[in-house]
């Protein structure tokens, strides 16, 4: 019911001695926004070119439903892509520029003019893309990924520079792409966006694999989870915590408990006839997820301690 | 192939300065042919040599003169076809939607190609036509029939698409449109013509261009290529730079 449609086996790029992507593995699956997360410069868009072999990679390949991306008859009725709106030529028709990519294709004319309308174009269609707001030239790159009707969809940086009306539009794109059963793929170094766009994660730092899962399992692993409690008998039900195998650091009239439910300890103050006056489970919010796992992707060159323990997203 | 040949025309002719650049060299091919045919003495005083009314094929050769110059754009036009690519970064959108670059490389190949054939062949015509009136109004006509003609014409005509695939070639090998252009320019009208004045016999003679004008020349050189010979030796050039951008931008990350 969710297969994996894009798989990345071991992609590497160097340019000079500088290693771009290291050994990255990953997969994609069907009928979920899968957010490509990472900080600037982590090697996001360097991969997304690697699979579409717009770059040569060092080692490794990706693969479509099992076959490279040079071995799809017609690409761009299998997978789509938006890699940066500006790669159209100014003074070209937005409708000559989707005409000519239709015809490498074997994509008939009409699809063009509905794509246009899909993205709200129509009325631009036979202006020069050079006048287009970044918005427009944005919109024209989603149609341009769609022209194929494709099963699989890629998307680098696609709300960067948008107006929160323009994100929004992208998103419910991705969402509804996702729902039709499609795979997308989205980079982006905002966290937050990929909070409410994405379901799953694949985050990368300097090139290399740090995690991948579901968005919320990334939170939870990454920064953790943990419990505030404020008593006037503080000290005693620290105490209790600590015996169920809680880690407990206490401050000023309350302490703060992870490894532990909050349930748990609320059941535990009633037991003993403790007065609780807070008890609030706590969640790291995405940024502060990604900041830790990102601060040094170094250090995760030799064994992650935030590495899924699932094994689900282990580079292999 | 059909459709990527398709969608390359529809490229070509999509960009505004293809278009500029193709009136440009209509502009020049016959205006400046014209005037050459209408300016130009018909009796020489400083010899028979260059006399107009002596030498018919001296009156083929000034009615296609303006194309001769349209020649040198004609390889900015080739430069244009994979140049803007990589000035716009459109490279990519061309390689995603066909992965397989040799094919589209092939395809641009094509429509240069024919596109500079058929715009030779309408602007040789055209420059025949209008140069061919106004010679007749100055009591000398142009004579197809005169040893050498069509040696000129179809040479003129088939130089075209040499042109335009040196251009293509050195645009592949380069990459960027700017010293590309700069290249397909001043390579003929500067470097060549030194090379030839000072090393005739020796390096000039294998200069691809000057080698590749023998064919329309009046009178054969020794010093030089033959016509054809110099010819076929300009055309595998060509192809020659052609096969090496081919294989450079194919390995190289777009």
């Amino acid at each position: 019911m969710c297969a994996v449609v894009l798989v990345a086996h071991d992609l590497t790029k160097r340019f000079g001695s500088t290693i771009a992507v290291d050994r990255l593995s990953f997969e994609v699956h069907e009928g979920r926004v899968t957010g490509f997360l990472g900080p600037n410069g982590s090697g996001k868009s360097t991969t997304m070119r690697m699979m579409l072999q717009l770059d040569r990679a060092d080692r490794g390949s990706a693969t479509f439903d099992g076959r490279r991306y040079r071995e799809l008859r017609h690409p761009l009725r299998e997978v789509g892509a938006l890699l940066d709106a500006k790669y159209v030529h100014p003074t070209r028709t937005a409708r000559n520029h989707l005409r000519a990519m239709a015809l490498t294709n074997g994509i008939p004319y009409p699809r063009v003019d509905e794509m246009l309308g899909l993205v709200g174009l129509e009325e631009v269609a036979t202006k020069r893309v050079g006048g287009f707001s970044l918005g427009m030239n944005q919109r024209l790159g989603l149609a341009a990924a769609m022209l194929g009707d494709p099963h699989t969809l890629l998307f680098d940086e696609p709300v960067n520079g948008l107006d929160p009306e323009g994100i929004l539009w992208v998103r419910n794109f991705m969402r509804t792409l996702a729902g039709e059963g499609r795979t997308v793929l989205v980079s982006s170094h905002m966290l937050a966006e990929m909070a409410l766009t994405a379901q799953d994660l694949v985050v990368i730092g300097r090139g290399r694999l740090i995690s991948q899962g579901r968005v919320e399992d990334f939170v939870r692993d990454a920064a953790g989870s943990w419990v505030e409690v404020r008593s006037p008998q503080v000290a005693e039900l620290a105490q209790l915590v600590e015996a169920r195998g809680a880690r407990v650091s206490m401050g000023e009239g309350a302490f703060s408990a992870s490894g532990i439910e909050a349930a748990t300890i609320g059941e535990l103050a009633a037991e003993n006839g403790i007065v609780l006056h807070e008890l609030s489970p706590k969640q790291a919010s995405l940024e502060e997820a990604f900041l830790e796992v990102t601060r040094d992707a170094q250090q995760y060159r030799s064994g992650s301690p935030v590495r899924r323990e699932s094994g689900a997203g282990e580079p292999r | 192939m059909i459709g990527l040949i398709r969608a390359e025309w529809l490229k070509l002719r999509s960009v505004r300065s293809n278009v500029v650049l193709m009136v440009a060299i209509a502009v020049l091919a016959v205006g400046l042919g014209a005037l050459l045919c209408a300016v130009v003495p018909l009796d020489d005083t400083a010899g028979a040599e260059n006399d107009l009314g002596v030498y018919p094929l001296l009156r083929l050769q000034i009615a296609t003169a303006g194309f001769g110059l349209g020649l040198a754009l004609l390889g900015v036009l080739g430069v244009q076809v994979i140049g803007q690519e990589y000035r716009f970064n459109t490279i990519r959108a061309t390689f995603a939607a066909v992965p397989r670059r040799g094919r589209a490389l092939v395809a641009k190949v094509v429509v240069v190609v024919v596109a500079t054939l058929t715009i030779a062949a309408s602007l040789i015509a055209l420059s025949l036509l209008v140069g061919g009136a106004i010679l007749s109004s100055r009591g000398v006509g142009l004579d197809l029939s005169v040893e050498g003609a069509w040696r000129v014409l179809v040479g003129t005509w088939l130089l075209a698409p040499g042109y335009a695939l040196a251009g293509f070639g050195i645009g592949m090998i380069l990459r960027q449109p700017i010293g590309s252009i700069v290249a397909v320019l001043a390579w003929p009208m500067v470097i060549e013509p030194i090379v030839v004045a000072f090393l005739r016999s020796s390096v000039g003679r294998w200069m691809p261009y000057n080698a590749g004008s023998q064919v329309v020349e009046r009178v054969g050189d020794p010093d030089l290529l033959s016509p054809w010979g110099g010819f076929a030796y300009f055309c595998a050039v060509a192809v020659l730079l052609c096969l090496v951008g081919g294989v450079m931008v194919s390995r190289r990350d777009a």
